[in-house]
Order: C-alpha cells, then sequence, then structure tokens
C-alpha cells in the first residue's frame, strides 16, 4: 500500500494504452455463396468439358430436372469441403487465410466509413449487452494474460476455444464459420499495456496499483459480433435452391440428401411448367416443344445467374468462363469496375505529394488539396457502392479483398485527416454533395449498361415469340393488314378496309390512300398519288409514273410516264411542299392533291426530303468543343424521373407549333413564374430571360462531357424555344422529320460557369439514338480522353451530306398520377365545406387525399358563370365582368362611389379626415410606386416600430419618392379608458414614430392615429380604405397619372429583418407580371431562434414552403399575414375591402381576415376574368398550360422578411407540448391581443437528441408530439394541401420519397377526419418510428453542427450585413 | 380466307411481282414458306424495338411462368399501347420494298 506521504498511483503519469476490441465475425452467409459459387463453377465447368456427368446433364439439361439436381451435389460437395478446411477459398494457403480473417477482423473493427454495410446486412454489436458472461470470460482471460497468471500462449489460445465451446451459443457458436482476431495479440497488448503503467509507477517511485492499473488497461475493451453479408452480387438461391433449403428443414427432407430433393423439386418445377393440359399434351406428342417452352423459362433464369457469375468475376479479377461471344454479351451488360489498388495509390501518391511539401516547408497549392479531396469523394462514392446490388470496387482476388480494403480504407482515413489539417473543416457536407455528383454522373454512365440489358431482355422476348412460332401481333392484325397492303399495291385485290367494288379504277389508289392516313406511312406507301381524290376529275394510275422536274426558271413541272401533266408548280423547299398556288393551279386542271393543306410529298429522285448544306469542320469542332472549348458538369437533377411514375409536378419536353414562327421545344410541367421541383425551385421565365435556360446535345454517351449548347429564346407564352442555326452541329442532330437523332438533348438550368466550364442541371431529357443515328452524317475519331473518368471525346467531320429540317422534340408526356385518381375520386366523392359556406371545392391531392380547397379543377367546372355574376360579379366593376383593361383612375372612382354607398358619407368623411391628418396621403407624391401598409398597435409595438421603419429607411435598388409608407396607429381602447401605463406606451410608440421620421428623412412616412377602432383586424381594413382613398384623391386631383400603377404592400410593424432588395423586388416583380393583382414574398419566424427553437423552426420552415410551393404552382393564393402586395386598381375594381361585406367570417372577429381576405376575394373576382376556373375549349387539359401573364399570385423572389416570433412561440411553448397547436392558438386570438409574455419564449429551449441514443423515443417525444401536432393542424385546415406538405417534408428531410415516414389517419375515400370548425387539438398526421429519426437528423443537420440549413444561411446574411 | 392465308398471298404475290425465273410452284411454296418466318420475325423484332420497358419487363416476368402461352404473350402486347396495326403495316410495306427492290 502506499503510504501517506509517498507518491501515489494517481501520480503515475498517463500511459498511452492500445485499444483491445476482439471480433467474432460469423461469415456463414458468405460461406453458403462459396458453395453456391462453387458448386456452379464446377457443374459448368463439367458440362463444358462433356465428360462423365457433364453428358448426362446435358442429355437433360434442356427440361432443367437433372441440372437441379447435379447443381445441388456439386453445392454440397463445395460446402463440405469449406467446412471440413474450415477456409472459404480453397486457393489460399493457410497463412494466407490466416491473413484474410485478421483482415476482415481489422477492417471489422474500424470506425470509418464503409468498414462495414448496414446496406448489406452487415451488423456489429457488443456483447458486453448481449452475452455478458461470454464478454466477462474473455476479458477474465485477457486479464490473466496480461499479470502473467497465464504465461503460456497454447494455453491461452486452449483456454479461449474453451470458453468458446462453453459460452457461445446461436449465431457464434461451434461449428458457425467465424472469423476471430488473434486472442493472443490481444492478450499480449494487454500484457504489453499493463507492464508500461508498471514501469511508469516505478519511474516515480509510485506504489504500484494493480486494480488501479488493470483498469485502466481493460478501459476500452469490447468483444464484439458482427455478421458478415454475402456481396449482393454474389450467386443467390435460384427457387429450387429455396425449396431444398425448406424441405431440408423438415423432418422428411432431413432423411434424403439434398440431391434428392433437388431432383424432386426440379422435376415438380419441370411437371409445373408444363402442367397446363394444353403445354403437357404438346410436351408429351410433339418432341421438343415442351423442352423448348421451358428452355425459353429458363433462359431468363440462366442469363440472369450468368451475370451475376461474370460481374462477380469481373469484381475479383477472374476472366468470365464463357465463349467470346457470351463474354462480350456479359460485359455489355456490367458495370464498370475500379481497382481498389489503384483507389488507394492514387489517393496515397496525393497525400505523399502534400505531406512531403509541407515537410519541407513549402505552401501547399489549393489545386493539389482540391484534387486530393476530388479524389477522396470519388472514392468515398465507390465504398458507398459496396453494399449495393453493382459495386464498382474491384479487388485482385477475394482472399485479398479484405487486406485490398483496409489499406484502402486507411487511406482514406489519412486523406481526410491531412485534408482537414488543410483547412477543409465542413468534409463530410462537401463530400455529401461531391457523392451526389458523382451519383449523376455515375446514373449517366449507367444508362448504357441498362441499355445492353434491355438488348438482352429484347432478344429474350424475340427467342420467346420464335420459340411459339408466332407473331407478337395477332394473326388477325397481320393477315387484316396483309391483306390491307397487298390491296394498296396492286389494283386486283380488294382491302378490307375497301368499300368500292372491284371494278372502281381508283380502287388501288382509294387503299393506299386510306392506307396511309389510317398509318401515317411514309415512303413506298405514301407517294404523291396515294394522296390524290379518286373522285378528282383526272386520275393518275400509278405513283412511279409521277415526276417534278425543275425547270430553268426554276418552278417544277408534274410528268407521267414523259408526258407533262402540269408546270409552272412551285414547291417550297423549307417545308417540302407544293405552295397553295400549285394546289390551286393542279386543281384547275382537274387534278386534286389531298385535301390541298398540310401534304408532305416525295420529290422522285431524292432520296431524302430536306435540302442540302454543307457545315464546316471546324464550326462542328467549336460547338462539339473537343479541345476543351466547353466542359460540363452536370448537378443535381431536377424531377426527371423516368421510372414511370411521375408527380404532379414532373417534368416532360413538349413541341409546340407555331404558324408564324415555326417549331419549338418548351418544358412542361413548370410553371413559369417558378416551380419546385425534387425539393428545388426554379423560376423558369426569369431563368430563360437570363440566358440561363439552354438546351446541351449530345452526340454519345461519351461525350456528354462536351455538349453541344444551345441558348433558349423566351416566348410571350412564356414557353422557352430552342432553335438551332440552319447548319449547326445542334442543327444536325434532328433529321428530315425533325425527329431527334442525336444521344441526349438535356434542356437544362446553367447553374454555374467558370470559363469554358459550364454546370448545369437538367430538367428535361429527349433520348435518340445516338451516333447510330448521327453516324451518317459524322465520322468519328478519338481526339482526346478526359483521364479523370475516362470518357473520351470525340473530333466529328461531316462527310458530303444531308442537314436538317424544323425541330421536334420527340419527348414523352408525363401523366401526372394524381390526374387519373383526381379524376376518378371526384366521380364517387361528393362533399364539401365550402371555404365561404355556399359552395364547396373537391379537391383530391396528388396523394389521393381529399380536401376542398379553391383551386381545384372540379371547382372550376362547378362555378357556372351566372353563380358567379350572382355571388361575386355584383361587386365587380364593369372592366372586370367584360375582361377588359383597368386604369388605375378609372377604377378608384368606381372605388370611392361604392365605398361611399356602401359604408355611408360619415364614414367616407371619417376616412378624408384621417388623409388630411397624415401629410404624405394627403399629398401622395406622382412618382409613387407602392404604398407599404402597416397598421401599428399603440400598445404593443413600441419596441419595434423603429427597427421596422429603419429596415425600409435602408433598403436599396429603389427610389425613396417612388414609395409612401402608411401607418395606422390604434388601440382598442378609447382615450380616456387607457390607463397611466397604456398612456406611456403609446406616447412611447407615437415618439418612436417621430424619431424615425427624424432620423430617416428620405422615407415618406404618413402616420395617423385612431382611438379605439377595435382590433387588429378593423383597423388594418380602414387603413385599407384610407389608403386607396388616398390613391383616388391623388389620380382625381392629376397628381399622380390615372393610367399609373401602384402597388399596395402589405407589411407588420414588427419586422425583424428584411432583405435589403424587399421594395425593389416587388416594384421589378410588378412590372414584370402587368396583369397579375397579388404578389406574395418568403415570411420567416424568428430566424435567430433555429438552434433554440428547433422543433418549431422545423414546423415553420416545412410551413412556409408549402405555401411556396402552392404559391408557384399558382395553386394557392394565401396572403397570410404579412409580406403580401395586391395592385391598386385590381382591388379597387372589386370594391377594396368592401367586397362580400356581410360574410359571416368577416364580421365574426377573428384575426386574419383583414389579410386573407383581399387575396381570396381578388381571386374570386378575377378568376373569371382570366378565364381560370372554366376551361375556354373545354379540353381539360388546356390548365397545364398556363399564361404567365395571367398568374392570380405572384411569388416575389428576393423579398423576404423574418417576423417576430415571440407571438408564435409563445403558445407553441406554453402549451408544455400537451395541448393545441400554434396555428389554433392564433386563430384564438380573435382580437389583436396585447404583447404575449415574451419570457416563456426567452426560457424556452428544445434538445433535439441524436437518433441513436438509446432514450431517443423518450427525449425526443415532446418535439414529435408537437411537430405531429401542428402538421395535423395544417392538414384540417382547408389552405393547406396534404400533397404540398409532404414535398415540404421532402425537402426539409432531405428525402425523394416519404414512405414509412408518417400515417394520416383517413376513411376508405381517404377523406381526412377533419374538424368542422378551425380549431384542432387532435392527432391524424402521425410520424413512424423512421419518421421521428429522420425528422431528428434533419433538424440536427440544419441546427446541429451550425453549417447547414436556411435559417443558418441567413444568419450569416444578416451577420454579414446581407440582410438588413 | 384465314389469316395465314392473306400473309401467304401477300408473299406470293410479291414472289410473283418478282417474276424470278425458272420457279417452279413447288418451289415458290417453299419460298414463300421460308418468307413467311422472315417476315414474322421482321415484325416481331419491329414491335420489340418500340416496346415500352415496363411491357419488356413484364413480358420477361411472365415468360418464366408454366402457364404464360401465346395468347397471352399477344395480349400483352397488344395492350401495351403501341399501334401494332402501323408497325405491322409499316414492316410489310418495306419487306415489300426491299424484296422487290423498289427502296
Amino acid at each position: 500500500m502506499a503510504g501517506e506521504s509517498g507518491p501515489q498511483f494517481k501520480d503515475v503519469p498517463e500511459i498511452e494504452t492500445e485499444e483491445l476490441k476482439v471480433a467474432l465475425i460469423n461469415q456463414d452467409e458468405e460461406l453458403e455463396s462459396r458453395a453456391r459459387f462453387e458448386g456452379e463453377n464446377n457443374l459448368a465447368h463439367k458440362i463444358d468439358k462433356g465428360r462423365g456427368i457433364g453428358r448426362l446433364v446435358m442429355r437433360f439439361w434442356q427440361n432443367g430436372i437433372a441440372k437441379n439436381y447435379y447443381r445441388q451435389r456439386e453445392i454440397n460437395e463445395s460446402r463440405k469441403r469449406i467446412r471440413e478446411s474450415q477456409k472459404l477459398y480453397s486457393e489460399a494457403s493457410d497463412s494466407e487465410y490466416r491473413e484474410y480473417k485478421r483482415n476482415v477482423c481489422k477492417t471489422f473493427l474500424m470506425e470509418a466509413e464503409g468498414a462495414i454495410d448496414p446496406d448489406r446486412g452487415d451488423r456489429r454489436e457488443s456483447l458486453k449487452a448481449t452475452n455478458p458472461g461470454l464478454h466477462a470470460a474473455v476479458k477474465d482471460l485477457v486479464e490473466r494474460y496480461a499479470d502473467g497468471r497465464i504465461t503460456d500462449r497454447e494455453d491461452l489460445n486452449r483456454e479461449f476455444s474453451r470458453i468458446m465451446d462453453g459460452l457461445a451459443g446461436g449465431e457464434y457458436s461451434k461449428g458457425k464459420h467465424l472469423s476471430v482476431n488473434n486472442i493472443d495479440e490481444i492478450a499480449i497488448k494487454a500484457r504489453h499495456n499493463f507492464e508500461n503503467l508498471a514501469t511508469a509507477a516505478e519511474s516515480v517511485n509510485s506504489e504500484f496499483n494493480h486494480a488501479e492499473s488493470m483498469s485502466k488497461v481493460m478501459k476500452g475493451f469490447d468483444v464484439l459480433y458482427g455478421k458478415r453479408n454475402t456481396d449482393t452480387i454474389d450467386p443467390h438461391y435460384n427457387k429450387v435452391d429455396k425449396v431444398v433449403d425448406k424441405l431440408s428443414r423438415t423432418r422428411v427432407g432431413s432423411l434424403v440428401s439434398h440431391e434428392t430433393l433437388a431432383l424432386a423439386t426440379g422435376a415438380a418445377a419441370c411437371v409445373a411448367t408444363v402442367a397446363s393440359k394444353r403445354a403437357l399434351r404438346t410436351a408429351c406428342l410433339i418432341p421438343g416443344l415442351g423442352s423448348a417452352i421451358y428452355a425459353t423459362a429458363e433462359a431468363g433464369v440462366q442469363f440472369e445467374d450468368n451475370r451475376a457469375r461474370a460481374q462477380r468475376d469481373e469484381r475479383y479479377s477472374r476472366e468470365y468462363d464463357g465463349s467470346q461471344k457470351e463474354r462480350q454479351r456479359m460485359k455489355e451488360t456490367l458495370y464498370s469496375f475500379q481497382k481498389s489498388e489503384d483507389l488507394k495509390n492514387s489517393l496515397n501518391t496525393r497525400i505523399s505529394a502534400i505531406r512531403d511539401k509541407m515537410g519541407r516547408g513549402e505552401a501547399v497549392t489549393d489545386t493539389e488539396v482540391n484534387s486530393l479531396f476530388n479524389f477522396v469523394a470519388r472514392t468515398q462514392w465507390c465504398l458507398r457502392q459496396e453494399g449495393s446490388k453493382n459495386p464498382v470496387i474491384a479487388y485482385t482476388s477475394e482472399i485479398k479483398a479484405p487486406k485490398e480494403q483496409l489499406e484502402l480504407l486507411n487511406a482514406m482515413v489519412e486523406a481526410k485527416k491531412l485534408l482537414g489539417e488543410q483547412g477543409m473543416n465542413d468534409l463530410t457536407s462537401r463530400l455529401d454533395k461531391s457523392s451526389d455528383i458523382m451519383r449523376n454522373v455515375d446514373d449517366s454512365l449507367r444508362e448504357s449498361v441498362e441499355e445492353a440489358t434491355k438488348r438482352a431482355k429484347r432478344a429474350k422476348v424475340l427467342t420467346c415469340a420464335g420459340k411459339f412460332g408466332a407473331g407478337l401481333a395477332t394473326g388477325l392484325a397481320i393477315g387484316v393488314i396483309a391483306q390491307e397492303v397487298s390491296a394498296a399495291f396492286d389494283p386486283n385485290v380488294q382491302g378490307i378496309f375497301e368499300n368500292s367494288a372491284n371494278n372502281n379504277p381508283g380502287a388501288k389508289l382509294t387503299a393506299c390512300c386510306r392506307l396511309a392516313k389510317r398509318f401515317g406511312l411514309k415512303g413506298d406507301a405514301s407517294p404523291v398519288s396515294a394522296y390524290m381524290d379518286v373522285n378528282a376529275d383526272k386520275v393518275i394510275d400509278s405513283s412511279k409514273d409521277i415526276d417534278f422536274v425543275k425547270a430553268k426558271d426554276g418552278s417544277y413541272t408534274m410528268m407521267q410516264n414523259g408526258k407533262e401533266i402540269a408546270k409552272g408548280l412551285d414547291w417550297d423547299e423549307d417545308t417540302g411542299r407544293l405552295t397553295q398556288a400549285s394546289y390551286n393551279k393542279l386543281a384547275s386542271q382537274g387534278i386534286k392533291i389531298g385535301n390541298g393543306k398540310g401534304v408532305r410529298f416525295q420529290v422522285p429522285g431524292t432520296k431524302t426530303e430536306i435540302a442540302k448544306t454543307s457545315v464546316n469542320v471546324s464550326d462542328i469542332k467549336k460547338e462539339v468543343g473537343t479541345n476543351g472549348v466547353v466542359r460540363a458538369h452536370r448537378s443535381f437533377w431536377w424531377d426527371n424521373d423516368t421510372s414511370g411514375i411521375y408527380e404532379n409536378n414532373e417534368l416532360a419536353g413538349y413541341n409546340y407549333t407555331d404558324p408564324q414562327t415555326g417549331l419549338h421545344g418548351f418544358v412542361t410541367g413548370m410553371t413559369n413564374a417558378g416551380s419546385i421541383h425534387n425539393g428545388k425551385m426554379s423560376e423558369f421565365s426569369q431563368l430563360a430571360r437570363d440566358g440561363k435556360v439552354k438546351l446541351f446535345i449530345s452526340l454519345s454517351k461519351d461525350t456528354q462531357s462536351t455538349p453541344i449548347e444551345v441558348t433558349g429564346k423566351l416566348l410571350r407564352n412564356g414557353q422557352v424555344a430552342f432553335v438551332p442555326e440552319p447548319g449547326s452541329a445542334a442543327a444536325a442532330c434532328f433529321d428530315a422529320s425533325g425527329n431527334f437523332i442525336g444521344k441526349y438533348a438535356e434542356i437544362a438550368q446553367v447553374i454555374g460557369q467558370n470559363g469554358s466550364d459550364i454546370t448545369y442541371a437538367p430538367f428535361a431529357t429527349a433520348v435518340g439514338r445516338g451516333l447510330d443515328g448521327v453516324v451518317p452524317m459524322f465520322k468519328e475519331r478519338i481526339v482526346d480522353t478526359v483521364t479523370d473518368l475516362d470518357v473520351p471525346s470525340y473530333e466529328f467531320t461531316f462527310p458530303d451530306g444531308d442537314t436538317i429540317l424544323p425541330l421536334f422534340f420527340p419527348f414523352t408526356r408525363r401523366n401526372a398520377m394524381n390526374e387519373s385518381r383526381m379524376r376518378h375520386a371526384i366521380e364517387e366523392a361528393d362533399f364539401g365545406r365550402g371555404r365561404r359556406g355556399g359552395y364547396g371545392y373537391d379537391y383530391i391531392d396528388s396523394l389521393g387525399y381529399q380536401y376542398t380547397d379553391g383551386y381545384s379543377e372540379d371547382g372550376r367546372r362547378k362555378v357556372s358563370r351566372e353563380e358567379w355574376e350572382r355571388e361575386f360579379g355584383v361587386y365587380c366593376s364593369p372592366r372586370v365582368k367584360e375582361g377588359k383593361e383597368l386604369q388605375l383612375g378609372q377604377e378608384m372612382d368606381y372605388f370611392a362611389e361604392k365605398l361611399r354607398e356602401a359604408r355611408g358619407d360619415d364614414y367616407v368623411a371619417k376616412v378624408q379626415q384621417s388623409i388630411e391628418s397624415a401629410e404624405k396621403l394627403k399629398n401622395l407624391r406622382s412618382e409613387t410606386k407602392a404604398v407599404i401598409t402597416i397598421p401599428v398597435y399603440s400598445l404593443g409595438e413600441y419596441d419595434n416600430i423603429y427597427h421596422t421603419l429603419e429596415t425600409y429607411a435602408k433598403q436599396e435598388n429603389v427610389n425613396f419618392n417612388e414609395f409612401t409608407i402608411a401607418l395606422c396607429v390604434n388601440q382598442k381602447q378609447t382615450l380616456d379608458q387607457l390607463t397611466p401605463e397604456q398612456s406611456a406606451a403609446r406616447d412611447r410608440t407615437l415618439a418612436e414614430i417621430e424619431r424615425a421620421k427624424r432620423d430617416f428623412p428620405q422615407l415618406n412616412i404618413a402616420d395617423f392615429q385612431l382611438n379605439g377602432h377595435g382590433g387588429l383586424a378593423d383597423f388594418s381594413e380602414y387603413l385599407s380604405d384610407v389608403t386607396m382613398s388616398s390613391i383616388q384623391k391623388a389620380t382625381s386631383e392629376g397628381r399622380v397619372s390615372r393610367d399609373s400603377d401602384i402597388l399596395i404592400i402589405r407589411n407588420d410593424a414588427d419586422v425583424r429583418h428584411m432583405s435589403k432588395n424587399l421594395v425593389s423586388s416587388y416594384l421589378k416583380s410588378m412590372e414584370q407580371n402587368p396583369k397579375t393583382p397579388i404578389f406574395n414574398g418568403t415570411i420567416f419566424y424568428g430566424i435567430d431562434k433555429g438552434a433554440e427553437a428547433p422543433g418549431f423552426a422545423s414546423v415553420s420552415m416545412i410551413e412556409r414552403m408549402e405555401d411556396m410551393i402552392g404559391v408557384i404552382e399558382g395553386t394557392k393564393v394565401h396572403t397570410v399575414g404579412i409580406n403580401f402586395a395586391y395592385r391598386a386598381k385590381h382591388f379597387a375594381a372589386i370594391q377594396g375591402s368592401n367586397f362580400k361585406p356581410n360574410e359571416v367570417w368577416r364580421n365574426s372577429g377573428i384575426a386574419g381576415y383583414d389579410d386573407l381576405k383581399p387575396g381570396y376575394d381578388l381571386e374570386d373576382a378575377f378568376s373569371y376574368a382570366f378565364d381560370r376556373r372554366w376551361n375556354r375549349s373545354g379540353n381539360p387539359d388546356d390548365h397545364d398550360i398556363m399564361d404567365p401573364d395571367t398568374r392570380m399570385i405572384v411569388r416575389v423572389g428576393g423579398a423576404s422578411i423574418d417576423s417576430d416570433v415571440v407571438r408564435l412561440l409563445t403558445p407553441y411553448a406554453d402549451t408544455d407540448h400537451g395541448g393545441q397547436s400554434v396555428m389554433s392558438d392564433a386563430y384564438g386570438q380573435g382580437e389583436f391581443k396585447p404583447r404575449p409574455d415574451p419570457s416563456i419564449a426567452a426560457n424556452f429551449s428544445e434538445t433535439i437528441p441524436d437518433p441513436d441514443d438509446p432514450d431517443f423515443e423518450t427525449k425526443f417525444k415532446p418535439v414529435a408530439d408537437q411537430f405531429e401536432r401542428e402538421i395535423s393542424s395544417r392538414l384540417n385546415h382547408i389552405h393547406y394541401s396534404g400533397s404540398r406538405l409532404d414535398r415540404a417534408m421532402r425537402w426539409f428531410f432531405g428525402l425523394d420519397d416519404m414512405g414509412g415516414m408518417y400515417t394520416i389517419v383517413h376513411d376508405p375515400n381517404y377523406r381526412l377526419p377533419h374538424t368542422p370548425d378551425r380549431e384542432f387539438n387532435g392527432h391524424f398526421f402521425e410520424l413512424t418510428d423512421n419518421g421521428k429519426k429522420a425528422l431528428a437528423r434533419a433538424i440536427r443537420q440544419r441546427w446541429g453542427d451550425g453549417s447547414g440549413g436556411i435559417h443558418n444561411t441567413l444568419q450569416r446574411a444578416i451577420a454579414d450585413n446581407e440582410w438588413i | 380466307m384465314n389469316d395465314d392465308a392473306s400473309l401467304n398471298n401477300f408473299i406470293m404475290d410479291l414472289i410473283n411481282e418478282k417474276n424470278l425465273p425458272g420457279l417452279t410452284d413447288e418451289r415458290k411454296a417453299e419460298i414463300a414458306n421460308e418468307m413467311q418466318d422472315l417476315l414474322i420475325e421482321q415484325i416481331n423484332r419491329a414491335i420489340v424495338d418500340v416496346l415500352p420497358d415496363e411491357v419488356l419487363d413484364k413480358l420477361n416476368e411472365r415468360m418464366g411462368q408454366p402457364d404464360f402461352d401465346e395468347a397471352e404473350m399477344q395480349k400483352i402486347v397488344a395492350d401495351s399501347g403501341i399501334d401494332v396495326e402501323k408497325i405491322t403495316a409499316d414492316t410489310l410495306v418495306r419487306f415489300r420494298a426491299f424484296y422487290l427492290g423498289t427502296e
């Protein structure tokens, strides 16, 4: 024992001890996989050699019975061999296999990403919890060796085996194929550590404390058990394997061998194959046919088996065992691999170069760091594919794979460490982004593999059809068509469609004409004569007899059998058609061709229908950019799924023919003013205006990095046209019919450009035949190889030849899933809860949930003109009813007249008095383009109003004379009802306004006061009337032009932050959208509260995103709270706030009608004028093509406000997570309440636990509960759509699909159990366990490390003074 | 006239129009049979080339099933949404042009 005064053990210096971890890894899965692999290989080998059983197998091969028998036998032999030898790989020596197991364990114990692969089913767990007995026994063994109680290593190993035999069980019991890292290595490390501690104690003359020392040594000790699954590309069970496996576990099955079971099962399968009476009879009666049927079916399985085998061979650097043709076929269907050694060496080379420089004290360049980062990103992406069906890393062999993987992971650890040293701190986020990019590149590269697989599938179908000896088309179809085609070419044959008598001299022509019309045929079936009308006076017998000969004067002469029929005809070489005058000329001679319109015909003597032009090779080279002129990088993809399931706003390409300007291509599925796609937003029209929408054409997959670029041109209707220059390389990618014949035509948004390097995000892609299609026009030669991706680029040369006609995009229209569901459901649904009570709009979103919403297609159909007139039209000015242009002065006069009628003289007098008291309203400036209206609660905004006005004073890019700020200061009490404290608060508010006036003279602040004029909604509405009346006064007095345009922007007095260009953005948007009545910006609630109240912040962000999606789609007019605007003349034309003045909800005193109502009113009134509720054409699809000029609401980019969160956060926090939602509380406010107690919010904080925390569920419950309550509340509310919320959540969660993340309670008709009133306190939206974890991850990602999320971005913007 | 006969007649017409010297009727019939197989294969190929991926996958999947037969195969194709008649007609016309050397 240590003496009282002598050195204690605690004085012993800290010694770094090695980590002690024992790994037990179950590799039974690998054993089974290996046995199957070896067995199949052996069988294939024997069959190929054709000796012994091979001949026998071959005899039965086709019917598949013996194949399974012998396959199982070979697998059994392999399994037996592995179990006896305890080696998965027979080719490995004992020492090699020891090394293999050791590396498997080392990799397993690594913490680096990629060390274990959960996707593949790998798992790792500590035995401390699951088998404490075993854990304790192994620990005790190590301790005994460490302190010398066991001295002999053999004794140690023997004791370890005894422990394993005695205490292990289940998955790691004796008989399992286990890899265990050498226990003696661990024990030796422990002894080493123990001895070091003893030495250290001795060095300071300390009393050595055995127990404490051992405790230190064993501090990190653990026994970890893991399961390592096989590669996903390994050979898996076939159907017979599965049955055999199952049977072998039964009592009967255990009595017979696997081979016998396989034989029985195989036979049963074969009998089942021909079990239908017809097939069985056929198989019996017609030798070979039955087996042919089975062989065809078997061919599919065999192909997949072989492909898996070939893929594994490629992965482990073996040559696929098959014929050259078979090898080639397999190679085409395989993904390319990267050698692990190459990846590691490349990493190490880069690491060494940097380390060397650092060692020499030289500066490391950005290029070197970036090069290392790029390679790390690439390697990381490769590692992430390891558990997928298509891994991309290849190894020297299976036996060396663990070692190579370990070395690669170590190189990655070193590289990441070095990048950190070089200041790359946000490595994880950067790597994630890079991984996304790599995935996109990978996707495009993999397409070729998919195509090869598709080819193989097509070949299989053809083989199958051949086996049946039949056509894929029915015999009837072939017969009918054969008859018709015969008739078309032989006047003696009557076509099926023929009604005329055989003797009709025009029979041939008629048949041919109908054939051509019916099937749209070209070439031989569509000669000129095919279109000639047999009823014409003159009939041409044969198309072959027709010639058009060009005369000296440039006109054409029509000849038949060398005889002139008509001359002086003109042919438009651009369109390939006769001119109308020529048609008329022919008709005057009794010859009628088609209907005289749109008939294109062929000029004999030319093979194509197109004019010949030449293109300079140098131009092509320049455009293709083979010398690095253009280098393309693809970023994220917009919604561009080609899986066959498309969502509402999926993108699609269209062609469009304009009679004036010809053919154009464009993208639909995007609204012109902006859309959310794949969780990202794009303002299509603006992008096009900025020249950022382009068409990128690639001629082959290999040249995608150097595409040809065509800039889109914005048309007046909001569509974007891409018209290549005639004779250009781009134009050469379209054939005579306008079909795209290049490889990819990508309509894309340019998101970055650095010199010749361009980065873009594709919206929609057309896929053509590629070089196969273009090859008649191009000759290719590889001129360069891009080393990074091993992508060759090409030089193209034109032969003397043909080019181009107009552009046509062969995009396929994508039908939104919700369309069919909606229509179907609407037929059955009959419910509604009308927003205004008078009528309901049934609406079913793309998830199938039913709502009532103001913008459903069904709603548009339901409201007839008569109903509109009765309900809305009575309030509208004549110009609105007639759909005419509005003039500010005229509509203001209409407003003034109706205001007096509705409210009376006294009210108008009061309004005029308010105007008189506010100098800047009384003398509204002639330049005025906007009036910002702010209701100021006199008792509650004294801390806010000055700062709010300051944010306007700091606006940029705006002429301050162009906007006025109208403040209406009011409290519910009259002056004599105020307490002294309230009077003081009111005085302070007024003083703050005066201070702002002094400090910000550039602002036109027009303030007036009311006392006792109701709650917020009441005096907000009054402020609106005053503002409108002041504009009317100005226009009637001639101070403001009657033709001008003024926007009324609605905001609050408690702005915390604001974008610097808020006002200028609104004005710009007003000019760009001259017919739009409503505009809105983005509202954030408490940017700085994100970290403090992340649950609340996530709800508010999702809600805002839902709102934004709706506005951008044009499906939601939601002028909630603040930061929206309406055009004064539109509002005047519907009588302003007096539109439908007697609505119950307006007079119920609830908060909100002053903000929501203007939006709804304008929509109700102008939806008719804009023809959005009725389809003019009757075509239900017409609404898809929305004229951007007639959008009801436009989101204003760059106009964002961060509002005070206290009044919303307070109810969120105050409910103690057990009661109402924020929304319910907000509606419950009724009147404008005094400011809520800020101390609740100030003291409030939420913690978001790690999803891996064992107590996650308990800790996260309050946040999850409130989240569910808030989302349920919004779902219950008519303004929110489940579809949009789903998309908003996808964006927030960072997921492509929210499947499995939440459940929504609904009835069999997908109706939500909404409550009839606005209050909602229940749950019908519930997160699943996975959903809760995903939410926690998303929140932590955004607020956890301060590096992600828009809140952090905005906080930085505020810190950098980019926001006010 | 049954459906096979229509196709056979179509081919016989072509052979007659081609008017190759020295062909006996028996030899013509043999050639017609061979051509018929060839023609059906070409029609099949033209159809397979335009079959949507999902239909192709469905066919591949169904081909492995014991109860799959010719009628089902043709039904799947007929229901696939492609214009089988147009493709067939187009192929016949092309075949005719190719055989007669008019293309």
